[in-house]
């Protein structure tokens, strides 16, 4: 253990550091405060380090990524792509901090553990981004999946312990049927290692024989499935409308945005580094998956009359706009084979960033008026803008963004992967998502609708004050929108060239 | 020559940056409306100054007073913030300017929220103004996006009878519209090579050679424009949206939406589907006659059984929509000069009838045409400009609808005889329509509903002179803005072998 492999890895150690010292710190004192302002000034440590390593990868000062040597040995990679994806992880975290003053007052018993667990959760999606061999991989997801278990389940409500157990088990069940998957892979290749394993298939496939073929495809399948379930897409989507309603808000906020950026990281770092030299209609695949995901995720989502159940329904809706831009990864040959593009990783990353922002507005205040009113019904947001008006109109343009409504960032996203779709022709795809946006603006705008909703006899007195820190939280948020629907480039170019690396390491 | 950098966009930009003013600034509301009426007073000068310096003779795909900053530079996706004027934006940058002076006066009464309604029409506004002077697609579509929430914020919150039912139809269909606009958008900016987004470059395309398709891709491509920018006109059978959003939108909001928002529908039919696929555009020019005949007889005979004063002006805009795909159908240089004129002298007309109406409105608190009568006693300042609106909306020589619906008429005529007919009664059903209303509700005996009503103040009045004096100015002059029409839409024209 060198210095040098510790300072590769420090993002994502410190982060969990920080856990455990809000574990202590809760111990420790009494007052909330300052545990929240300890840990949120801490997780400026990580971001500091992240933007450090993208620095120096820039200059290229970090540049044994992918050496064997060494105490990595080419399993973590510390590239472009997984520092702005840890980033972003970091700072969703980071938010969700901000937002969960809220539930912590009344809600829960406990307080540090909280923060401990959801910043272990976070450790294990920065694993997951990182993580470019098999075993470690799986210590991701599982250090991902087993703290959003608790924390869902920590006020310990009845429907909050089932919601919980239904996550548990279909999060276990998910990572069984990966696990599956990638013993083929390992099976048919003999390593873990995830680039070494495209090397051995390439020297396997020169011959390409049926045999071959089927473990390919079930592994490739398998995985697919797997990762699937984390991604919330059609058909694996059952337990998402069950766990948003019965969870805590920040606590879904953060599932909804961080554990789906690390669950489709996963998603490209396979395909980048393994599916492109893999002979199997994958891109078919993932492509009816976007469009089931899309068409289910909207239609239900126009029914529904709990909020968090339909931002479930929508979440999924956008896993299915995500997947496009990954179906639009392959591009097709003469021959019917494919090679890969930068485009649709960089545009699947970008997507995730400014769904990030909107989202995590949206939650922040879900979870102010969840615990000033005590529902989550839609009716609830009934004149959110006399109560308060701020809140409503920041919560208002994050739906906008979500329909994709310029000038947000998500306007953006969606003309940058559906351009990389057209352009890899999959004019069918785009079409359904273009539709499917159309169908969004139904029950996005039936929510704005209620918030401006006033009978002039909504006086003073019902005041909704939002806590500081969630206020702040959705300013920030609400900027981070604006800023990438106004100047999209800087950040575009960013993830085009960690796009343009990862594939390149194949 | 004016030659200022940045002085369209200023134009552009000045209500939005106003509004945000008004957002995190805590004026005060007895204020807002006298800054929205001086704000949007500049900003009428600014655009009447560029209207009149516009150079006549620039070549086709030049453009004045260009602001071009790139946006997104990528691999992929290559954008930039570029905003331009010619002949076919100029007038129609005039008229939402001019427009928006009138709304602003229109909503002086407005009393509940006042702050946020202001900065919603400015920033409508600013999206219009966007919509007809950005000359790169992506940014053209961001602002047909950005007009869609401030027009349905404005009807759903200060409209009346079933607003929000209508209002949410008005968001649906757009959207929809937007969708196939943006498929289009993408097919032309993936299959152009180089890959752009600049209609500068696209509209010198014209023949194809820019956007590689091939003929049915192109036309596929040609449709989707169509069909999004239709529904915005509207045509016939998607204007189903049209009667409703009027109906019950406050009279700001119903004068900005016939006045102006249609006009997005017509320009970006002359600016993209004519301009930029002429061949789709004569190759399906039957099509799209048929359409806006059906069209305009369509909103006439709906017209005839309306009761109610603002569906009956709403169906009266779909009928004189129709002419203008008429016009565009018959790809003559009259034709098209005809359609890019009627957008402009239908914004006038129509504002100007939507702004009695609401005056009505606001002091007889009914639009039910049994209910009025005798308005000619009480009102003679509203009633005046209501009659001359609707004889100019009938095509009175003269006026300046007039003027349009000849050049439609004689460009179409050559070419699809039987159909200009067909369109032509639709006229003389304006002329029954339009006749039979104002008797109905100006003349005869004075309703018990509208035995305490007052004139127009000064300031209400205001609107309408201007309104008036442009009707009849562009009447009798109508060489004003046929000239700066002709820059445009000529060259198109005669590359293609038209007359």
């Amino acid at each position: 253990m060198n210095i040098h492999d510790l300072f590769l890895i420090s993002p994502g150690l410190s982060v969990i550091i920080i856990g455990l010292v809000a574990l202590i710190l809760d111990l420790a004192t009494k007052n909330k405060n300052v545990l929240v302002w300890t840990t949120l000034g801490l997780l400026l440590v990580p971001l500091g380090l992240g933007a450090l390593q993208l620095q120096m990868i820039s200059t290229g000062y970090i540049l044994d990524i992918s050496s064997s040597s060494g105490l990595l040995e080419g399993k973590y990679n510390v590239d472009v792509f997984s520092v702005s994806l840890q980033m972003l992880i970091v700072f969703a975290a980071a938010i969700t901090v901000m937002i969960s003053g809220n539930y912590l007052t009344d809600g829960y018993k406990t307080k540090g553990e909280y923060y401990t667990l959801m910043l272990f959760s976070a450790a294990g999606m920065m694993t997951l981004v990182s993580a470019s061999e098999l075993i470690l991989l799986y210590v991701g997801l599982e250090l991902t999946g087993l703290p959003i278990a608790l924390l869902l389940a920590l006020t310990l409500t009845k429907s909050a312990t089932s919601g919980a157990l239904k996550f548990l088990v279909v999060s276990a069940l998910s990572s069984a049927v990966m696990l599956y998957g990638m013993a083929f892979l390992f099976g048919f290749t003999g390593t873990t290692i995830i680039p070494e394993m495209s090397r051995s298939i390439m020297s396997e496939g020169s011959v390409v024989t049926l045999y071959s073929n089927t473990i390919l495809l079930v592994a490739v399948s398998l995985i697919i499935i797997g990762i699937g379930f984390k991604l919330s897409a059609v058909p694996f989507h059952m337990w998402v409308p069950d766990v948003y309603e019965s969870g805590s808000a920040p606590i879904v906020g953060f599932l909804s945005v961080a554990s789906k950026a690390a669950a489709f990281a996963l998603l490209l770092r396979i395909i980048y580094q393994v599916f492109g030299d893999i002979y199997v209609n994958w891109p078919l695949l993932i492509s009816i998956i976007a469009a089931a995901s899309m068409i289910v995720g909207n239609i239900m989502a126009m029914v529904q009359t709990n909020i968090k159940r339909m931002l479930g329904f929508s979440t999924i809706a956008h896993a299915g706009y995500l997947l496009i831009g990954v179906a639009a990864i392959a591009i097709v040959q003469n021959d019917s084979s494919f090679r890969l593009g930068v485009d649709g990783g960089a545009s699947v990353l970008f997507y995730l960033a400014t769904y990030a922002f909107a989202n995590l507005t949206i939650f922040a205040g879900i979870s102010v008026v969840g615990s000033r009113v005590g529902g989550d019904n839609i009716s609830d947001y009934k004149a959110l803008i006399r109560k308060s008006p701020q809140m409503a109109i920041m919560m208002s343009f994050a739906l906008i963004a979500l329909i994709g409504i310029p000038p947000t960032g998500i306007f953006v996203s969606k003309f940058y992967i559906f351009s990389a779709a057209m352009e890899n022709e999959l004019t069918w795809l785009v079409i359904v998502g273009v539709i499917n946006s159309v169908i969004s603006a139904y029950y996005y705008v039936r929510l704005i609708k209620v918030m401006f909703e006033t009978d002039n006899t909504d006086s003073d007195d019902n005041k909704m004050d939002a806590p500081g820190l969630t206020l702040a939280a959705m300013y920030i948020t609400t900027a981070g929108t604006i800023w990438l629907g106004v100047s999209p480039s800087w950040y575009i170019a960013i993830l085009e060239q960690g796009i343009s690396l990862l594939s390149g390491v194949n | 020559m004016m030659d200022y950098p940045a002085i369209l966009s200023l134009v552009i930009w000045l209500p939005f940056v106003v509004a945000i003013g008004f957002l995190i600034t805590p004026v005060k509301h007895a204020y807002v409306r006298y800054i929205a009426l001086v704000v949007t007073v500049i900003d009428a000068i600014l655009a009447s100054l560029l209207f009149f310096n516009i150079d006549k003779e620039m070549p086709l795909g030049a453009f004045q007073w260009v602001d071009r900053v790139t946006w997104i530079d990528s691999a992929l996706l290559k954008s930039q913030y570029l905003v331009g004027l010619d002949g076919l934006s100029a007038p129609l940058v005039l008229l939402t300017t001019v427009l928006g002076v009138c709304a602003v006066i229109a909503s002086w009464h407005i009393n509940i929220r006042v702050k946020e309604y202001f900065i919603w029409l400015l920033v409508l506004q600013t999206a219009i103004l966007g919509v007809f002077t950005s000359l790169d697609l992506l940014l053209f579509f961001l602002f047909w996006e950005l007009e869609l929430i401030p027009m349905y914020m404005l009807i759903s919150g200060w409209g009346s009878g079933r607003k929000e039912y209508s209002s949410m139809k008005f968001l649906i269909f757009t959207i929809l519209g937007s969708a196939f606009i943006i498929i289009g958008i993408l097919m032309t900016f993936i299959t152009s090579d180089p890959n752009t987004l600049d209609m500068t470059m696209l509209i010198l395309n014209s023949g194809g050679n820019l956007i590689q398709l091939g003929f049915y891709g192109a036309t596929f491509v040609y449709f989707c424009f169509f069909i999004g920018f239709a529904i915005k006109l509207p045509v016939w059978p998607i204007h189903t949206w049209l009667p409703d959003a009027h109906t019950d939108a406050p009279t700001a909001a119903s004068v900005i939406l016939a006045g102006v928002m249609l006009k997005m529908g017509g320009y970006g039919l002359l600016r993209i589907n004519v301009t930029m696929f002429p061949l789709q555009t004569v190759a399906y020019s039957y099509f799209i006659i048929v359409l806006g005949v059906i069209s305009v007889l369509y909103g006439a005979f709906m017209t005839l059984k309306q009761t109610d004063l603002k569906r009956l002006i709403a169906y009266s805009s779909v009928s004189h929509m129709g002419l203008v795909l008429v016009g565009i159908g018959s790809f003559t240089s009259a034709g098209l000069t005809g359609a890019g004129m009627q957008l402009f002298t239908h914004g006038t007309i129509t504002g100007l009838l939507f702004l009695c109406v609401g005056l009505v409105y606001d002091k007889a608190h009914t639009r039910s045409i049994p209910d009025l009568g005798g308005l000619f006693i009480r009102m003679p300042l509203v009633a005046v400009a209501f009659t001359i609106a609707g004889l100019a909306s009938l095509g009175l020589p003269a006026l300046s609808g007039f003027v349009s619906e000849i050049l439609v008429f004689t460009g179409a005529f050559s070419g699809f005889p039987i159909l200009t007919i067909l369109a032509v009664l639709g006229i003389i059903l304006a002329a029954g329509y339009i006749l039979w209303m104002l008797e109905r509700v100006l003349f005869g005996e004075v309703k018990p509903k509208v035995e305490h009503v007052t004139d127009a103040t000064l300031i209400e009045a205001f609107p309408l002179v201007l309104l008036v004096i442009m009707i009849i100015a562009l009447g009798v002059f109508p060489g004003i803005l046929i000239d700066v029409l002709d820059q445009a839409i000529l060259p198109v024209v005669t590359k293609f072998g038209g007359v």
